[in-house]
């Protein structure tokens, strides 16, 4: 009789899939982040809004946003061509790849989102 | 600690072990069998009922082609037609699509898997129940003449009190509520089975795409819906006691059903596709003869799918009034989640090109998927345009673009995957001559309908009109919609009957007739109530073709849980992400509890329903007693060491192990809970900051005593959570058992004080909307307060029974979590009612 360990198999802990997920997670708080900050100076605050500085301010978290979505992404990259471990080496691959992918369609998710905030006036 | 009491039998033959298995396995004949929990009698009854909904729906449907078919008709009057497009709507999305996708993956999922049953089968029974008898009420009420009729977003204020004063709002509310108990029951059930409950060696990077469709469209549920089962709640507290959430002359604001629903709406058209696109993928490489091509690129375009799907809610407002820059971040949005589905349909395509594909019956059907599919996405990002939208908001351009998107998402997959699934199911083949018509039929009159549709709502037809002057010049377009709709029922029919047919005259077939890779392939057939005699490690995306001798070995019990014992219900649970098993799963067996529970939650809602609101406290009570007895033989009464598995492992039974599915079930369900509060604060904060009539004439104004003192004992009673389950492990059963005792007393004072708060604190809840919405948000933590000073009663009473021990502690986890969940639901709800009048500097 053995025990499953000797079968080879490493745990992977689960919360590996929500790091997984961290390029989409940074897109939704932008994303959130943008509407909220808008929708709430637009009604709270309407000449802050109007003299062109809540349009400073959304740029500003779109940039952390993507400051952020760019680290991550570069860290996924750096993983992704890191050697795999002997054990389930596959699964990680898999994990890496997925994660990178993401990161990066955060990143260009994103940009896509944000761009208006420098194009366009608020609260029109 | 007791060992194992069944000796090794590794000497069974086959067919001993097949008949020792199916009496542990099988589900009572007869009436009796109404408690059956297998998933494959549930999956098959929520598909076969689902599938009588679309029927119904669908006969709804061609009322309403006949009604428009030319100007100035009579056959139906303006009301009746209201709650047909009403009923149409909210039957096809609640009572057909979701619950089909539900049905599949409870019937698919464990057999894809590689598993015996799913992580909690009494949960999937009772989900079946909840559907039923909340599609009942729903058709009852149409039956009646009363059915709900304000479109099927039920907007504001159309639903509220004033506008629409009978029952058929509220039918709407209960009646889907109800039915959305069953879809967050489903969500819970596939996120821990995919997770938990696969065969040896499935990491996820060997788990089949179906599984991970399924997990997102699982998460995505979990998230997605309590927004609407918030908004439903609230409108029936506004519709039955007064309070203004959604009146504007009170403090509400019709705006925040909007966000509400759709927050909802938008995810569940991708909670509707994923699983047709689950359906595809299966599908493709098995006729395209090789294996999918970018499996990774896939799964990141599941998970981007559903994540994207979040944040378009939006892009159904854009005619609301919405700031111009805010819709372009929506807009902007919209257009990206086409980005993953792109990524499928590539690979799709790759994976045909690449491989040496086969048109046979089903594959004829994904191709009507992929091109009708395409088109609905196409006018998807024309409406995701704002200027474009603007023109073709709430004309019949967009039913036709709906319509295309989810006959292509999810009618046609189905379609395929029937006749795929069919010699599974039946043990016999489709014929290919009635399937072939009925496809060219429904795909005929499908464009024929809403292709045309495109036309009438350019024209400016709007949506939701009973009938047009002729002098609009609608009426050719409308009837040659007209027609095709009634081409397209024909071809539905037959296709029902080629189904019926060839279950009963279509030949036989040995083992895999489309020679496909996947775990389901290898059970024997008739497939038996245990699914696989012996669970296998796998260690290929395609199992059967990596280890053709599968089918066989598995029958023979060369792999784990091969020989039955003690008439357990085992299963493997496996680590969540590397495959290795972790330790087996004791399932239940066949109860009634289930349709009791299910049946006492009905009597709620229609008490409710019938404003018998003493009574349906009085069910709800009941309903929460039926779910605790339910719960109470869970467990093992005693400790056991590591069990045989089999194939050389040997694994803890799961009331032992770290994370049993139990606490999997809890933590997806909080996440669940938690989304319903999260959306209850967001309400109050953006009535807050949007709503005319704000800030409140009034504010809370209590002694800061109050809030102190209830935050206390919520500290208390979470900390008694933590000390009772440290007693445990040390042994100290006595100190445990008054702990306990002390966290429910802290529950009732809690129970107490945080109504007193804004009762004492505020004039009646009827009279604006932040007063309502203090009374909802103190309310909700009372409840949690009250539930977990019954909970904690409750884990006593097992304690006393012996289910809990230093080993088997996940009633005192469980029990941790909800208090740990109710004190920062409490200190959240505290900080906001009486810290945003302070901070927006309403009071000083």
């Amino acid at each position: 009789m053995t025990t499953d360990t000797q079968h080879g198999a490493e745990r992977i802990p689960p919360v590996r899939l929500l790091g997984v997920c961290l390029g989409l997670i940074v897109w939704s708080s932008c994303l959130l982040l943008l509407y909220a900050a808008l929708s709430l100076s637009c009604i709270l605050a309407p000449s802050f809004a109007g003299s062109g500085r809540l349009n400073l301010l959304l740029g500003l978290v779109w940039f952390i946003h993507l400051a952020l979505l760019l680290w991550l992404s570069r860290r996924g990259l750096r993983q992704w061509r890191a050697p795999l471990p002997g054990v389930q080496p596959g699964t990680e691959k898999m994990l890496r790849q997925v994660a990178l992918l993401l990161h990066g369609l955060g990143f260009i998710g994103t940009i896509c989102i944000g761009f208006p905030v420098v194009m366009f006036p608020a609260c029109v | 600690v007791a060992n194992e009491i069944n000796p090794s039998r590794s000497g069974l033959s086959a067919l001993k072990r097949h008949t020792l298995l199916t009496k542990i396995w099988s589900s009572p004949p007869g009436w009796r069998s109404l408690a059956a929990v297998n998933h494959s009698v549930v999956g098959m009854r929520f598909i076969i009922t689902a599938l009588a909904f679309f029927l119904i729906g669908g006969v709804l449907a061609m009322l309403m082609r006949a009604q428009l078919a030319t100007s100035g008709n009579s056959f139906l009057d303006h009301e009746t037609y209201n709650q047909i497009f009403t009923m149409h709507g909210t039957i096809m999305m609640f009572l057909f699509a979701v619950p089909m996708i539900e049905g599949l993956g409870l019937y698919m999922l464990p057999k894809l898997l590689g598993s015996r049953d799913l992580a909690f089968p009494r949960v999937s029974a009772f989900g079946y129940w909840c559907f039923l008898f909340g599609g009942v009420i729903l058709i009852a009420a149409l039956a009646c003449g009363v059915a709900p009729n304000g479109g099927w977003f039920m907007y504001t204020p159309l639903s509220g009190a004033r506008y629409s004063p009978g029952i058929n709002s509220d039918v709407w509310l209960l009646g889907v509520t109800f039915v959305e108990i069953s879809a967050i029951a489903a969500g819970i059930e596939f996120a821990v089975t995919v997770l938990k409950v696969r065969t040896a060696g499935m990491s996820l990077r060997r788990m089949p795409l179906f599984g991970w469709y399924f997990l997102v469209t699982a998460m995505m549920i979990v998230f997605g819906f309590p927004p609407l089962i918030l908004g439903s709640v609230l409108l029936e507290i506004e519709r039955a006691f007064g309070w203004p959430f959604f009146d504007t002359a009170r403090g509400g604001d019709p705006l925040l059903w909007q966000h509400l629903f759709w927050l909802f709406g938008h995810p569940e058209v991708y909670i509707i596709f994923l699983p047709g696109a689950a359906i595809v993928s299966t599908l493709i490489p098995t006729f395209a003869r090789r294996a999918m091509v970018g499996y990774n690129w896939v799964v990141a375009s599941i998970i981007a799918t559903g994540f994207i799907s979040f944040g378009l809610w939006v892009h159904h407002m854009f005619a609301a009034g919405i700031p111009y820059l805010a819709l372009l971040f929506f807009s902007a949005a919209s257009m990206l989640v086409a980005v993953p589905t792109s990524i499928q349909f590539f690979a799709w395509i790759a994976t045909l090109w690449l491989g040496r594909p086969v048109l046979r019956l089903p594959m004829l059907y994904l191709s009507g998927f992929l091109f009708t599919f395409v088109a609905g996405g196409l006018t998807g990002v024309m409406v995701a345009l704002v200027p474009f939208d603007w023109q073709v908001h709430d004309t019949h351009f967009v039913v036709a673009h709906l319509h295309y998107v989810l006959i292509g998402g999810l009618v046609f997959p189905l379609l395929a995957g029937a006749y795929y699934w069919m010699p599974l199911l039946t043990g016999r083949l489709p014929g290919a001559i009635l399937g072939k018509w009925a496809f060219w039929l429904i795909f005929a009159g499908m464009n024929l309908t809403f292709l045309v549709m495109h036309l009438t709502g350019l024209l400016g037809m709007p949506r939701r009109v009973y009938t047009y002057a002729e002098a609009a010049g609608w009426e050719p377009l409308n009837l040659i919609s007209s027609i095709g709709g009634f081409i397209m029922a024909i071809g539905f029919a037959l296709f029902v009957l080629d189904i019926v047919l060839y279950s009963h005259l279509g030949n036989r077939f040995r083992r895999n007739p489309w020679g496909a890779t996947t775990l389901e392939w290898a059970l024997p057939n008739p497939i038996p109530p245990y699914n696989l005699a012996s669970q296998p490690v796998v260690y290929d995306e395609r199992p059967l073709k990596a280890q053709p001798g599968l089918p066989v070995e598995m029958a023979a019990g060369c792999h784990l849980l091969g020989v039955p014992r003690n008439n357990w219900r085992e299963t493997l649970a496996v680590d969540a992400v590397s495959g290795k098993p972790s330790y087996i799963i004791l399932l239940s067996g066949p109860s009634w509890t289930p349709l009791i529970t299910a049946a006492f939650t009905g009597l709620f809602m229609l008490s409710f329903l019938f404003k018998l609101y003493w009574l349906a406290g009085i069910w709800a009570l009941v309903t929460f007693i039926s779910a605790l007895r339910w719960t109470w033989d869970s467990g093992l009464p005693r400790d056991w060491s590591g069990v045989d598995a089999g194939a050389g492992f040997k694994l803890p039974l799961h009331p032992a192990a770290p994370d049993p599915p139990g606490w999997w079930g809890m933590l997806i369900g909080m996440f669940a809970n938690g989304t319903f509060y999260l959306m209850l604060l967001f309400g109050y904060f953006y009535l807050w900051a949007v709503a005319p009539g704000w800030p409140p004439p009034v504010l809370l104004d209590v002694s800061p005593l109050w809030p102190w003192l209830a935050a206390l004992v919520l500290l208390l009673a979470t900390g008694g959570a933590y000390y009772a389950l440290r007693s445990n492990a040390a042994g100290e059963i006595k100190k445990r058992n008054r702990v306990l005792i002390l966290i429910a007393a802290c529950g009732i004072i809690a129970v107490i004080l945080f109504p007193l708060i804004p009762i004492t604190g505020l004039p009646a809840p009827q009279t604006h909307a932040y007063i309502a919405v203090t009374h909802a948000v103190c309310g909700y933590i009372a409840l949690h307060a009250l539930l977990g000073a019954l909970i904690s009663i409750y884990v006593l009473l097992r304690c006393v029974a012996g289910y809990v021990s230093a080993q088997r502690n996940l009633d005192l986890r469980i029990l941790r979590l909800w208090w740990l969940y109710t004190l920062l639901a409490g200190l959240s709800g505290l900080v906001s009612i009486h810290g945003l009048p302070l901070l927006t500097g309403a009071v000083t």
